[in-house]
């Protein structure tokens, strides 16, 4: 029996190394191409080892690129859309959770019906409530558009139903208001959900496309994967190496930000996942 | 008495105003949109003219545009291509997943969770890299192996084929983990109870495994399907002759990888047909809804 199990272990080992080689042989293949002399890039056989590494192509890219100003672009608008995300489905969390008040389920299922609305399906509309604002090519647009997520909503009701209502009544008696209790009990409680929510919704809009594409036309304004795609796309054929020197640099960040908040990432799918 | 009244009062203030702020901008960014969207697919929207009613001509005028059902088929196809095999290779990874101790587990998952997390512009520049007919890693490694070279991208017949391979590597790792933790809510008592009945492996996973991971499936079945119809980074960045010189935005070679939302991106924000963007963005959205409400009818008859 002992032994069986041992083989049951040895045999998954396996198996999952062997796809662990295929998640990361992409990323493997970037890395060691933006490290390789444009002829080498372009060898075959290739080299699985560059022969000759050289820093010339992200000396290259930084030269030509504002990568770093793309950064800050990205990390403000992440940042922002984040807090205001966490903040919005927070307290709409702490409403539907704690309150009872006429109209109640209907108004929170309306809510609810916003996660089967695909942004694809109300980009124009949007793109055009952007102009409409004047905020058409500036972070701000791109902002505005995120600081609601019916999903985020969802999780924070069921997050906050978790916390003692005792809790919050003898705050009450002791005198405390309704937005002091959600500051001073309610927020600190759901921790650990609004951290998930943070995580997700940062990577989510750190990495998001379309809308930056829509509403960002100068690369200044750019966040990265929209500098990413401009830069790429103004390359044409025999850049290979600068185009995987400009991926690494900007999916470098991500990378390391992912590794070190792992744990947390991992239970939030599995929290999320099971609750969705 | 008075104070009590005064207390539902301050409750009442506080809900509305807090519920004011939270359905203001729900209406706004949400539906809003989303009823113009409905409303301005049965007109001619253009920014430069006034807004002119049409009636049903947008939708007569799909019904004719061979680009659209080829968009539509596409669609289709690659949500045919990626859930079923984006589920097989999960689950999988899952069950291999499941046996672990957590520390060899934890590794795992990290690895298969990375293409989650990294940003689609990065995976359609280097896995259009990997593609690349002369110089690619895969055309490399089927030389080897002693195949014949494939065009992949080039080629009408294998580019969408290509596309759902990178689809489905992004999403492996989110898939398995939430079967992952359906998996680990499976008390072991229940197979103890199997084994001592006298079950085999097979029996276990098809009587006990499969019914427990129903809600699962069915979840990510629908996660898995609406994410492959908004594929957008790798149909508009990954084909042929997209950038410099070759002035197309995706969707090629022909129109082998042209999907709805390329459909809708293009003819919406960049021939500035807004109306008729809007008739394909409602087709999305019904499609969507549809396939969302038919996942959970069926529910019940997966059940056991």
């Amino acid at each position: 029996m002992m032994s069986n199990k041992k083989f049951t272990k040895v045999t998954s080992i396996v198996f999952l190394g062997l796809g662990s080689a295929i998640m990361l042989l992409p990323f493997y293949w970037m890395v060691t191409t933006s490290f390789k002399p444009a002829l080498e890039a372009y060898r075959m056989p290739p080299t699985w080892v560059p022969t000759s590494s050289t820093l010339d192509s992200f000396r290259q890219v930084f030269a030509t690129f504002p990568f770093i100003h793309l950064y800050l672009n990205s990390i403000i608008v992440s940042v922002c859309a984040t807090a205001l995300v966490v903040f919005t489905s927070s307290l709409a969390g702490y409403i539907f959770a704690k309150f009872s008040f006429k109209g109640k389920e209907i108004i929170f299922l309306f809510i609810l019906g916003g996660m089967m609305i695909p942004f694809q399906a109300i980009m124009i509309p949007l793109f055009k409530i952007i102009v409409a604002f004047g905020l058409i090519n500036t972070l701000t647009g791109v902002i505005v558009a995120w600081v609601i997520s019916p999903f985020g909503i969802f999780m924070m009701r069921q997050f906050i139903h978790t916390v003692p209502s005792a809790l919050i009544d003898s705050a009450r008696i002791d005198g405390a208001s309704f937005f002091g209790i959600y500051i001073r009990i309610v927020l600190p409680l759901a921790k650990p959900a609004l951290l998930i929510l943070a995580l997700f919704n940062f990577l989510w809009s750190w990495n998001d496309f379309l809308w930056p594409l829509i509403i960002i036309s100068s690369p200044e304004k750019s966040t990265i994967p929209l500098g990413l795609a401009m830069f790429i796309l103004a390359r044409g054929g025999g850049n290979t190496h600068l185009i995987m020197a400009g991926s690494l640099i900007a999916i470098f960040p991500v990378l390391v930000f992912f590794l070190l908040t792992q744990k947390n990432i991992v239970k939030g799918v599995v929290l999320t996942g099971l609750k969705g | 008495m008075k104070v009590e009244m005064k207390e539902s009062t301050r409750r009442i203030i506080f809900v509305w105003g807090c519920l004011s702020l939270i359905l203001g901008l729900y209406v706004l960014f949400w539906l809003y949109p989303i009823i113009i969207s409905g409303i301005r697919s049965f007109s001619f929207w253009n920014p430069l003219r006034p807004v002119k009613m049409v009636g049903l001509l947008n939708y007569k005028n799909l019904l004719k545009d061979s680009i659209f059902f080829i968009s539509l088929k596409n669609t289709l196809f690659l949500a045919l291509y990626t859930v079923p095999t984006s589920i097989i290779i999960s689950l999988s990874v899952a069950i291999g997943l499941g046996v672990l101790t957590r520390r060899i587990r934890n590794i795992f998952t990290t690895i298969y969770y990375l293409p989650v997390i990294t940003c689609a512009v990065a995976v359609a520049a280097v896995w259009k890299w990997i593609f690349h007919p002369s110089y690619g890693l895969l055309n490399y490694a089927l030389g080897v192996l002693g195949f014949p070279y494939l065009k992949w991208l080039f080629s009408p017949d294998t580019a969408l084929p290509s596309v759902a391979i990178v689809a489905v590597w992004q999403v492996i790792g989110f898939n398995a983990l939430i079967f992952l933790a359906a998996l680990l809510g499976i008390p072991d008592s229940l197979y103890e109870a199997a084994q001592i009945d006298g079950a085999n492996k097979w029996s276990l996973f098809k009587h006990i495994t499969l019914p427990l991971l129903n809600p699962a499936l069915i979840f990510v079945t629908i996660i898995q399907t609406i994410f492959s119809f908004k594929i957008f980074e790798l149909v508009y960045l990954m084909p042929p002759g997209t950038g410099a010189g070759g002035g197309v935005e995706g969707g090629g070679p022909g129109n082998a990888t042209r999907t709805i939302v390329l459909n809708i991106y293009q003819s919406g924000l960049k021939e500035f047909r807004m109306g008729y963007a809007s008739a394909q963005a409602v087709i999305l959205f019904l499609i969507i809804i549809f396939l969302t409400f038919i996942a959970w009818k069926t529910r019940a008859k997966w059940e056991y």
